[in-house]
């Protein structure tokens, strides 16, 4: 069977939907105390957590454990670490029933915070793994080109053989070799195809 | 024949040679869901509605819905090939089709890839397949004849170039005849005709075909077919496709005409997209824009102005009806945009009278301006009168007694309807017509036996042809002229009741 892409993006809309408004609502919490980015930090660590740990998920979104049970597991498991702003944060989403929209709190946030302090977030997919210098190199020339500071992060993906492909919100800057080599192809096929076209004769011999 | 590799190769080795690489550039999204030949697609923020995107392979798409957290696509291809995760590229056009002489004579899909087994396509020029109908000043009212070689059409429902003449009726009533027929009297009238079948069985179509074929109609037709087992998406551009393909012709001067064979098969599709994609459903489960679905295609039906060239695309799109029923939504959604409507009766059709034609209620809003004056002045009243006849034989069959005059009037009405009759793939010619036609409407018909009327047009129409051409050329001149048949004393009307005289003198009735 082929091996199917993994989202990064929250891909259930409707969560996606829910996941906006409570990030708001979040960021908006963190203004208010001036701790936007430990929120944000704790938030991309729990989603993190609980993608990795799937019974502790399915504990949290089950309706047949009580609210006040939830709640004293939250507390145990968040513990001193965590900001009291963001527990009860956590604790509001299940009480909502709406815990399995973390993932998507954690990406709208993430995508709101950026937008207000006017940065976007960029993946930066190379076949070998790039070294910090690159990776700051690449940083500012792509916030040259946009006109906008910009997060950059790695992925490593072998299947693209060279060459680099980033990835800016749903546009792509396509530089990799295996596009590269599948475009001189299309193109020479298609070259050879309308050559064929106009004189068969310089390309048929007879029998 | 051979191909060589070498000259191949060396083609390849050139463009190798000039290759230079650039940094593609494209917006992309990752299919959530697919099925049922649509796509439910995340990302693609600045996609625009109706704007191509592709799949992972090259299929093709429609942005159809654009809501706040996904983009709606529907799939004009193979949609079991994509898989949910996959990547969708925004192509930054619209959907085209290919146009001009290359697609003439093929038999195509609505993508215009061949499905005759002749070859690829060969055209350089494409059109996109939405586009907005010619605005008031771009056009001119219809007044040029578009004949369909049927007498009843013909005489009582003309069609001019430019226009939409919607056909309807229910199954099997001789609908797609019609249209047929249509197509194959435009041989010799350089029109170029664009059949589109819709939902229909592929057995449907390979006999249209057939009979195009045979009938040397192929050779300036275009068959757009998206048969039954086409998905939905396929079947709803389909006549957009096909209008398209016209258009082209049109915009250099030409004339056309299109079969949109069946709309309600087409509004089925449409449906079936959106309700789909979720979009609300209205009267009969039809989404609420159908009615801007057929009418902002028929609208690209028109005839242009001088200054552009005067080209004319003429449609007659096809509704089939359920049991008679033409207030269903459908149906009178597109009697309202249309300019007339040929309507099909089954009673008729089982009756005998083929093309079944009920006369009380078809009408054809423009054409009358684009008749030929000589049949205009020979079948004026033909339609009323029988209509009239239609209730005076309901009204006979009480059985009363009858006076001469109701009589006389019926044995008219009977003669007529015999004389309207016409055996498929036979178009006539239109002086054939206006001769036969006035026969009958001048009484030349009230002496022969209802049962004789068939083989009296026949035998007739080849004893002018082969004795009285003349007199056939002198009707084929003056056919345009506004007296000609009207006044009885103009040559044309005298020579072609003298001919009728000599001509019913030597006709032997059956005994």
């Amino acid at each position: 069977m082929e091996k199917v892409a993994e989202h990064s993006t929250a891909m259930d809309t409707s969560q996606q939907r829910v996941g906006e408004i409570y990030a708001r609502s979040l960021l908006a919490i963190g203004q208010k105390s001036g701790h936007v980015d430990s929120l944000l930090e704790q938030v991309q660590s729990l989603a993190e957590v609980v993608a990795k740990l799937p019974p502790f998920r399915a504990l949290m979104e089950s309706p047949r454990v009580s609210f006040e049970e939830k709640a004293k597991l939250i507390d145990k498991a968040l513990g001193p670490q965590s900001t009291p702003d963001f527990t009860n944060f956590v604790k509001v989403l299940t009480r909502k029933n709406r815990f399995d929209c973390l993932p998507a709190v954690s990406a709208a946030a993430q995508k709101l915070h950026n937008e207000i302090r006017g940065r976007v977030g960029a993946t930066l997919i190379t076949a070998e793994p790039v070294d910090a210098d690159m990776l700051r190199h690449t940083s500012t020339q792509l916030a040259k080109t946009l006109g906008k500071e910009v997060d950059l992060k790695s992925q490593l993906d072998p299947s693209i053989l060279g060459g680099s492909i980033v990835r800016v919100g749903d546009t792509v800057y396509d530089g990799s070799a295996k596009n590269q080599l599948r475009r001189a192809r299309s193109a020479a096929v298609q070259r050879a195809h309308q050559e064929i076209r106009d004189s068969m004769n310089r390309f048929a011999t007879e029998n | 024949m051979k191909f060589s590799a070498d000259e191949i190769a060396s083609v390849i080795q050139k463009e190798i040679e000039q290759y230079e690489s650039q940094i593609d550039v494209r917006e992309v999204g990752t299919v959530l869901e697919v099925g049922d030949g649509i796509a439910r697609v995340h990302g693609l923020t600045n996609v625009a509605s109706g704007e191509m995107v592709e799949f992972a392979g090259g299929i093709i798409g429609l942005a159809f819905n654009l809501e706040e957290y996904s983009v709606g696509v529907i799939i004009l291809g193979d949609y079991v090939k994509i898989a949910e995760g996959d990547e969708v590229r925004s192509l930054g056009t619209l959907l085209s089709v290919p146009v001009g002489d290359a697609v003439v004579g093929r038999v195509i899909d609505p993508l215009g890839n061949p499905l005759d087994g002749k070859g690829p396509i060969n055209s350089s020029e494409t059109r996109p397949v939405e586009v907005i109908a010619p605005g008031v000043a771009e056009r001119q009212s219809v007044h040029e004849p578009m004949q369909t070689g049927l007498k009843a059409v013909d005489a009582m429902t003309p069609i001019g170039r430019g226009q939409r003449e919607l056909i309807i009726g229910d199954r099997k009533t001789g609908k797609t005849a019609i249209a047929i027929d249509a197509i194959l009297n435009q041989k010799e009238t350089g029109v170029k005709c664009f059949y589109v079948a819709i939902g229909q069985k592929d057995s449907s179509v390979a006999g249209v075909v057939k009979i195009l074929e045979q009938n040397g109609a192929l050779a300036y037709t275009t068959v757009i077919v998206s048969g039954a087992s086409t998905p939905a998406p396929l079947q709803y551009i389909a006549p957009y496709a096909g209008t398209a393909m016209a258009e082209h012709f049109m915009w250099q001067g030409q004339h056309c005409l299109v079969v949109y064979d069946d709309l309600s098969k087409q509004a089925v599709a449409y449906r079936e997209l959106s309700l789909l994609m979720r979009r609300p459903p209205g009267r009969e489960a039809y989404p609420g824009d159908v009615f801007y679905c057929h009418s902002r295609l028929l609208e690209r039906s028109c005839k242009l102005s001088k200054a552009l060239g005067g080209g004319s695309i003429t449609s007659l799109p096809i509704i089939e009806t359920l049991e008679g029923e033409v207030s269903a939504y459908i149906p009178t959604n597109v009697i309202s945009i249309t300019d007339g409507q040929i309507y099909l009766q089954p009673d008729l059709f089982f009756s005998g009278v083929r093309p079944a034609m009920n006369a009380g209620i078809s009408v054809s809003r423009v054409g009358g301006a684009a008749q030929v004056k000589a049949m205009k002045n020979v079948a004026g009243g033909l339609r009323l009168d029988l209509a009239a006849f239609r209730e005076l034989e309901a009204f006979a069959q009480l059985g009363t007694d009858l006076d001469a005059m109701t009589q006389a009037r019926l044995d008219r009405g009977y003669r007529m309807v015999e004389l309207l009759k016409q055996s498929q793939y036979k178009p006539l010619n239109e002086v054939d017509q206006i001769l036969v036609i006035y026969a009958g409407s001048a009484g030349f018909l009230d002496k022969i036996p209802v049962i004789d009327i068939r083989r009296w047009e026949d035998e007739f129409l080849r004893f002018v042809h082969d004795h009285k051409q003349n007199v056939w050329d002198l009707i084929s001149s003056n056919k345009n002229d506004g007296a000609a048949m009207k006044k009885p004393d103009h040559e044309t009307t005298k020579a072609v009741r003298d001919l009728l005289s000599e001509f019913n003198l030597q006709f032997r009735k059956s005994t």
